[in-house]
């Protein structure tokens, strides 16, 4: 060690100290992210997570497109016009093209946030007033109960309309919160029965009426008004039809005469929030647009702004069938037939007096050799093409709710007067000069069966392409006939495509989980 | 002192008659190519007597007459003993040691070693060997040169991604790329550009590389530890040597061609086509004239709904065919131009290289131009301490793609192919043909309804890095057997970005312009000490090794901004856009921290044993598992030198080498062991929270553990040479995105379950099929690489054969085999496509069931490379082939150039070949304009786009002439080159759609939809030094 002088034994140790500091040095945080442990023990955080699970609903997969595009695709309203290939295996209800299983998969992740958000509510928040804890927890039961109401509905037969034979169960409830990896690997839920199913549904709701307030500025969050609707949807669909006319009473007191006119209708359509709206899914910013591939305006209309065939926006892959032409009343030049339709391009002959129709018109031509008649009720309303807000719920369903309960045979609340009386509210404000008019004459003699099949006509033309047609069909358990010129046979209501596949790695790895009939 | 210098004195005046006889001797040295090689020492063996040679090579000696050898020898170079017998004038060759696979010299971890020292797996290559290829960065370089080492490009973007696997993959999750060190530097290999893909690599140019080591096996990689799991591959740049300085300059000029465009039908077969599918999905002949009159209606032909059948077939005879593709692809140049200086004095050595290239491909926009300077420096401060800092500076610059792959509909190499031919480019007055806003109104039809020659001129967009390498070492001799090393290296990046989508565009032209900017700057931070000890005791026993600590911390930031809304499209800054969509900031990062040690013991120069210890931390892993031990054991037996073999004829060289070790896999996400609620997007303006991940404390590295066998030989004197080479790496603790109930909110976490191996073989050939006698006679060398890899899963958590969440991960099974319904041909009767079900009958309409193991996808079975060598006198002629063997692919492209639904341009084969008639055998499906049949799947199903992307490539060929020493000394040149270079020239291979050679991204499934393809080149180029 005699080579070894004082400056290299200085180099050395100093070499030595700088390495040995390092040694601690291995610690580094995240910036985009905080820790779990962390998340939910400040208000901010609590309403950060809250936020988080209504961004999920907004998902192209969801009501970002998929919730509004696919009972129209699948069922009898949408014509794929095959101008990108979006949409064309829905419409021709192709095996596996349905709701995805980003639903199941997004829907849980959303039940886990709201699930350890009640806990962490509960448990107590520092700093929370007790006004603030229970609006949070009003808009966490009103979430789970809207999760688990799209869930159930998308993957499941719906009560009163299942095919015993190919029925394996609603979704797995799952109420409690997972923190850790470990109890999270020995998780292995079974589906729970469907109507289990919605009586949670309902339990929540109830539980989210009492919590939240109404007012027309909460119509992007979870409201007093949209919990009772939705309730009274619910029960529509589990043919509780008492309960549903109730909430749907409550709903209408309580929001009072939000109804538009056949004046202000359209004009409504034109506005970012139309006035009927009693919940919505809001996409405010142009960094939520979905863009041109994928949104519910590109989805529905090349147009960019109405009346205005030579600017082409998006592709308009799905356009109203031939049989929803005629159900809102527009004749085409040449006549609304198969070869006209698919022929020439789409001029408007005549329109009815139904001012519904008028949220239709012919397309741009720069997508596909012939223009179509498209759906203008998306247009890129919030300021930037390709940006709208998603009714989730207008005022005019709870009206038709009511009629389809007072209007259905074996009802605890049938009485057809009640019925007509609700159908006329909506057709007066629909249809001009309704008053006094033949319509209204022959809505007045409206019984049975036809009464019955005019209010879910209503149906069709008044939420025709925004998400609906699809489920009235699979509620009622009615084959889908498909409309010209759509060449399919019926999809029966036996058939295992009315049910999407579910999430194929749950059945793998769990064999409590029974995948869906045919899949 | 005295005593011995009378004694001399006294001989020499005794031995005058002896000097008298003295002779002198003269002649010349050069390099195998025939360059002058100055400063070679040579010395009268078993004397002091010596001299070196002058710049041109030349030396004079003289020497008594009884010296019966000259010794010519020289740093890098082999030694040389010749027998003077009767001759007096020497023109001796001296290869650069290397070219001789048993003599190399190899940079392992941290030191340099004999490779006649290591026992590892190393494969190595010669700066030589990748000079003045027009390859923009080092790993494309490396293609077919080093066996075991699969190379694939992901497309043809210059300095675009490179795939490197060192015998084969070896993880799922975790990333697959080497570990790459230039001169010291670990790199960050991450692609921070946003608009298109930018390799990290390509900031070195390859032409300042002098060697690259590739250790493969764990013994050897085990020193680098937690971070080497797929290899090492190690880049010494040039360095100074001391001397009169010397000046090298070289250019080249090229040409960027296609590599093929596809043939695709023309608008009246188009016309037919589409027909067809009109008529099937409406139940009518294909001829009908409502079927004539709708297809001419989707044509933009006026009046089509009222003609008559007569005036439609003429119609249809008249649409024009314009093959977008002559208008989209175009020869591009490439060219480069370098000079670099080199030279010093015994105690400073300084090596000076500026560099400029730029390649252009034929596709737009996907420019590449790049400006390097490297400057190296060794000082000698004292005679124990030596300072050595190299600094890399780069800037490289590259245009935008539309898209780097994908069916973009602006994207030329997606759509130029596939846009209907009847689409003109041009109008008639010259401006673009269907771009928004025109009057009269008019615009592209069919699907793809993009000008996307109009498209690309007006898009803009540049990406551009700035890169700093840089290190500074300082040896400090402690003793003569020991040394004491401290570095520090610096490797910052800085990418910006900017992407125009121009207002004039149809994807812009609603929004009045999009623009988005990026900037992203990494900054990765590497010290390491380490004592490095070699002696030698008793001549025969010989111990090295070496202690060391390092750490490194690689920090990343980036921020982006888009806005939208510009007054003009001529504004492009974000300044004037009426609205900002997107703002944005990314910050993460990582910390590794180290000690390591090796020690190595040779006996006799006959045995060698070693031994590596890593201790490394890595702050990616959970709390628990931060720290990791890593080993290596190797021994080797130089058999050449035992008595039984030293008079062989045959065998001139044998060494057998064993190998056994552990490195580990760090490269997951740096965060992936923690619970986290990240962003959640907004929602009514307000900023959300997503929980993300659950935490795994957990959380460990992969390790992999090889065992390695080799045996390196050289027989006939070394006339063949070759490397065998046979290894097991067993990947345990499998990073796998292990899957939970989705029902959990989670449908999975990051775990280490599973076992995964990969075992094969690599050959390295090397032969003088003709061997020169003398220097410039004809020589014939031909070289032959090859590497065989398995691929098998070995064993998956809690038992499964079958990875939860995905089928095509299975125990036995090649990771992400392909895994799918097996395409069945068209049914003879009724023309529509058929696959086998599950119980092996033949079907319409497949289900997820259906799918079964079709075979081995990402990763080929065996690939490699052959060259052969031509040389006489100045002339050299050099054929490097590349091939890979048994990878299927999926053929994106094809799949939408064959849809049975006609909505794009066709390939000519499927117009051929589809079926028309009950009856017809074949295995295109009839047109269907509704796409898949009812109650039938898409034409596209299952296996039916999956080819084989087997092929032999002519990689490169070049001609070069090199001057000889007379004309060079009369120019005063030390050398002079001149060449002509081809490459991607000719493949062989069934490929459908424009290039077979390329790569996904590691962990999906690879499709060639979209991408840009590589291209054709051909370069003539002159090099000189004086």
């Amino acid at each position: 060690m005699k080579t070894l002088n004082n400056k290299t034994v200085i180099l050395l140790l100093a070499s030595a100290l700088i390495f040995a500091g390092c040694t601690k040095q291995l610690e580094i945080d995240p910036q985009q992210s905080i820790d779990a442990a962390q998340a939910l023990t400040t208000a901010d955080g609590v309403n950060a997570s809250i936020t988080g699970i209504y961004a999920k609903l907004k998902s192209a997969r969801w009501y970002g497109r998929d919730m509004i595009t696919h009972p129209e695709a699948l069922a009898d309203n949408g014509y794929a016009t095959n101008a990108s290939g979006r949409l064309l295996p829905e419409s021709n209800n192709t095996s596996g093209a349905h709701f995805t299983t980003t639903i199941w998969t997004t829907g849980y992740a959303g039940i886990n946030q709201i699930n350890l958000a009640i806990d962490a509510v509960t448990a107590g928040i520092p700093g929370a007033s007790a006004g603030t804890k229970n609006n949070w927890l009003g808009q966490l039961y009103f979430l789970r109960g809207l999760y688990y109401f799209d869930m159930v509905r998308v993957y499941s037969y719906i009560p009163g309309a299942v095919v015993a034979a190919q029925d394996r169960g609603g979704v797995p409830l799952v109420l409690k919160g997972f923190n850790s990896v470990d109890s999270a690997l020995v998780f292995r839920p079974s589906r729970t029965p469907v109507n289990d199913v919605y009586d949670q549904i309902v339990k929540d709701l109830t539980a989210a009426n009492t919590n939240l307030t109404w007012s027309t500025s909460l119509v992007n969050l979870a409201n007093k008004a949209a919990t009772q609707g939705l309730l009274a949807r619910v029960n529509l669909y589990r043919k509780n039809f008492g309960e549903a006319k109730r909430w749907a009473d409550s709903a209408i007191a309580l929001v009072g005469s939000r109804l538009t006119t056949s004046s202000t209708f359209v004009s409504n359509w034109r506005a970012a929030t139309h006035q009927e709206t009693i919940f919505q899914i809001a996409y405010l910013t142009s960094a939520e647009n979905i863009g041109v591939n994928e949104s519910l305006q590109t989805s529905f209309t090349s147009l960019v702004t109405p009346g205005n065939p030579t600017v082409t926006g998006g592709f308009g892959d799905l356009v109203p069938s031939i049989t929803l032409l005629n159900d809102l009343g527009i004749t085409l030049v040449g006549g609304n037939t198969s070869a006209n339709y698919l022929g020439v391009n789409a001029v408007v002959a005549s329109r009815s007096d139904d001012v519904r129709n008028l949220l239709f018109e012919p397309g741009s031509s720069g997508r596909t050799g012939k223009r179509k008649i498209e759906c203008t009720k998306f247009l890129g309303k919030n300021g930037f093409i390709n940006l709208d807000n998603v009714p989730v719920m207008r005022v005019a369903e709870l009206y038709l709710i009511r009629a389809e309960c007072a209007a259905t045979q074996g009802s605890s609340v049938f009485s057809e007067a009640n019925a007509i009386a609700d159908l006329k509210k909506i057709k007066s404000n629909r249809i001009l000069n309704y008053t006094g008019s033949d319509i209204e004459t022959a809505d007045n003699a409206l019984t049975g069966s036809a009464l019955y099949e005019e209010i879910l006509k209503q149906r069709r033309i008044e939420f025709a392409f925004e998400g609906f047609r699809f489920f009235d069909f699979k509620r009622l358990g009615r084959d889908i006939v498909k409309s010209a010129p759509n060449a399919n046979p019926p999809v029966a209501f036996t058939d295992f495509r009315i049910l999407p596949a579910i999430y194929q790695p749950d059945v793998d790895g769990n064999p409590n989980i029974k995948q869906n009939f045919g899949y | 002192m005295r005593k011995t210098t009378l004694l001399v004195l006294c001989l020499l005046f005794a031995m005058g008659q002896l000097i008298a006889q003295s002779k002198t001797l003269s002649g010349k040295v050069t390099d195998e190519n025939g360059a002058s090689l100055e400063g070679v020492t040579v010395a009268a063996k078993g004397t002091k007597t010596a001299v070196t040679t002058l710049a041109d090579g030349s030396f004079t000696l003289t020497v008594p007459a009884s010296i019966k050898v000259l010794v010519f020898s020289f740093v890098g170079r082999e030694t040389k003993e010749i027998a003077i017998g009767n001759n007096t004038n020497f023109n001796v060759t001296l290869k650069a040691v290397g070219t001789e696979p048993l003599d190399e010299v190899v940079v392992v971890g941290y030191q340099t070693r004999r490779k006649r020292d290591e026992a590892g797996a190393i494969s190595t290559v010669r700066g030589a060997q990748l000079e003045n290829i027009p390859n923009a960065s080092l790993d494309k370089a490396m293609q077919g040169k080093a066996a075991g080492v699969l190379v694939q490009s992901n497309n043809g973007i210059p300095g675009g991604a490179i795939n490197v696997r060192i015998r084969g993959e070896g993880s799922i999750l975790a990333g697959n790329d080497p570990l790459y060190i230039v001169d010291g530097v670990p790199l960050n290999i991450r692609n921070d550009a946003a608009f298109t893909q930018s390799n990290p690599l390509a900031f070195l140019n390859p032409d300042d590389i002098e060697s690259i080591d590739i250790l493969k096996d764990a013994a050897s990689a085990s020193i680098y530890g937690v971070g080497a799991a797929n290899g090492v591959v190690i880049v010494t740049t040039k360095k100074g040597k001391s001397g009169k300085t010397k000046f090298t300059a070289s250019a080249y000029w090229g040409q960027v061609a296609p590599l093929k465009t596809l043939n695709m039908v023309n608008s009246q077969e188009l016309f037919r086509l589409r027909t067809e599918a009109v008529g099937n999905a409406n139940n009518l002949p294909y001829n009908a004239l409502a079927v004539k009159q709708s297809v001419l209606g989707e044509y933009r032909v006026a009046g089509a709904s009222t003609m008559t059948d007569a005036r439609a077939d003429s119609a249809a005879a008249a649409l024009p065919t314009y093959d977008w593709q002559d208008y989209a692809f175009k020869n591009g140049s490439a060219k480069s131009y370098e000079i670099s200086a080199s030279g010093g004095n015994d105690r400073t050595t300084f090596r000076l290289g500026l560099s400029h290239q730029a390649q252009e491909t034929f596709v737009t926009k996907a420019d590449f131009s790049r400006e390097a300077m490297k400057f190296d420096l060794t000082n000698k401060a004292t005679s124990r301490l030596t300072f050595t800092t190299g600094i890399n500076l780069s800037t490289f610059y590259q245009n935008n793609p539309f898209a780097v792959s994908g069916s973009f509909l602006g994207s030329p190499a997606f759509s130029a192919s596939a846009i209907l031919p009847i689409n003109p480019v041009y109008n008639t007055d010259g401006t673009f043909y269907g771009v928004p806003g025109q009057t009269p109104y008019s615009s592209i039809a069919g699907i793809l309804n993009q000008n996307i020659i109009a498209v690309n001129t007006w898009n803009e967009g540049y990406q551009r890095t700035n890169q700093l390498i840089g290190n500074l070492r300082l040896d400090y001799k402690l003793a003569p057997w020991l040394t004491w090393s401290l570095f520090g290296g610096l490797d910052y990046r800085l990418v910006q970005g900017k992407n125009v989508r121009d207002a004039r565009t149809p994807d812009a032209y609603n929004r009045k312009g999009l623009v988005t900017v990026q900037s992203n700057w990494n900054t990765n931070i590497n010290t390491y000490t380490t004592l490095n000890a070699n002696k030698t005791f008793a001549e025969k026993h010989t111990i090295d090794g070496l202690v060391g600590a390092e750490y490194r911390s690689e920090d990343n930031h980036s921020i982006t901004e888009s806005g939208d809304g510009f007054p003009i499209y001529v504004l492009k800054n974000l300044d004037n856009a009426a609205n900002p969509v997107t703002i944005g900031e990314f910050g993460t990062g990582y910390r590794r921290n180290s000690v390591f040690g090796n020690a190595n013991y040779s006996y006799n120069k006959k045995y060698l044993v070693g031994a590596t210890l890593r201790y490394d931390g890595s702050s990616r892993f959970g709390s628990n598992h931060q720290y990791g031990f890593f080993y290596g054991l190797k021994a080797s037996w130089n058999v050449d030198r035992e008595n039984f073999l030293k008079n062989s004829k045959a065998i001139s060289q044998l060494r057998v080498r064993a190998g056994y070790g552990t490195t580990g896999n760090d490269q997951i996400g740096n965060f992936d062991g923690r619970g986290l609620y990240g962003s959640g997007g907004v929602y009514n303006n307000a900023g959300a929270l997503a929980y993300t991940q659950l935490a795994n404390p957990n959380l460990k590295w992969e390790t992999n553990t090889t065992t390695n066998l080799g045996v390196d030989f050289g027989l006939f004197k070394n006339r063949i040479t070759g490397v065998v080479e046979v290894y097991n790496k067993i990947t345990s603790d499998l990073l796998l995105p292990q899957p939970l109930q989705s029902t959990t909110g989670f449908t999975q976490f990051v775990s280490n379950v599973g076992k995964l191996q990969n075992k094969g073989v690599e050959l390295t050939l090397g032969a003088d099929i003709l061997k020169a006698q003398k220097q410039g006679d004809f020589n014939w060398n031909m070289n032959f690489i090859f590497g065989y890899n398995k691929q098998a899963i070995k064993e998956l958590y809690g038992g499964y054969k079958v990875l939860p969440s995905d089928p095509t991960i299975a125990v036995g099974q090649p990771v992400n085999f392909l895994f799918t319904q097996k395409y069945a041909g068209v049914n003879a009767a009724t023309g529509r496509p058929m696959w086998y079900d599950t119980l092996g009958n033949l079907t319409y309409q497949v289900q997820n069931r259906d799918r079964v193991n079709l075979g081995q996808t990402r990763l080929p079975k065996f690939q490699g490379g052959f060259r052969n060598t031509f040389t006489y006198k100045g002339f050299s002629f050099d054929m490097f082939y590349q091939y890979e063997y048994g990878r299927m692919a999926q053929d994106g492209q094809v799949n939408f150039l064959m849809e049975n639904i006609t909505r794009l341009g066709t390939l000519q084969d499927y117009y051929d070949h589809r079926w028309t008639t009950p009856g017809q055998i074949t295995y295109f499906p009839r047109q269907n304009s509704g796409g898949a049949e009812n109650k039938g799947s898409g034409a596209g199903s299952g296996s039916r786009t999956w080819f084989k992307a087997d092929y032999i490539r002519l990689k490169t060929l070049t001609f070069s002439y090199d001057f000889d020493s007379e004309f060079l000394q009369k120019a005063k040149l030390s050398a002079l080159r001149f060449y002509m270079q081809a490459t991607n020239l000719w493949t062989y291979s069934d490929w459908y759609s424009y290039d077979v050679e390329f790569a996904g991204t590691a962990t999906s499934t690879v499709s060639s939809t979209g991408i840009i393809p590589q291209s054709k080149n051909f370069t003539v180029g002159i090099q000189v030094s004086f």
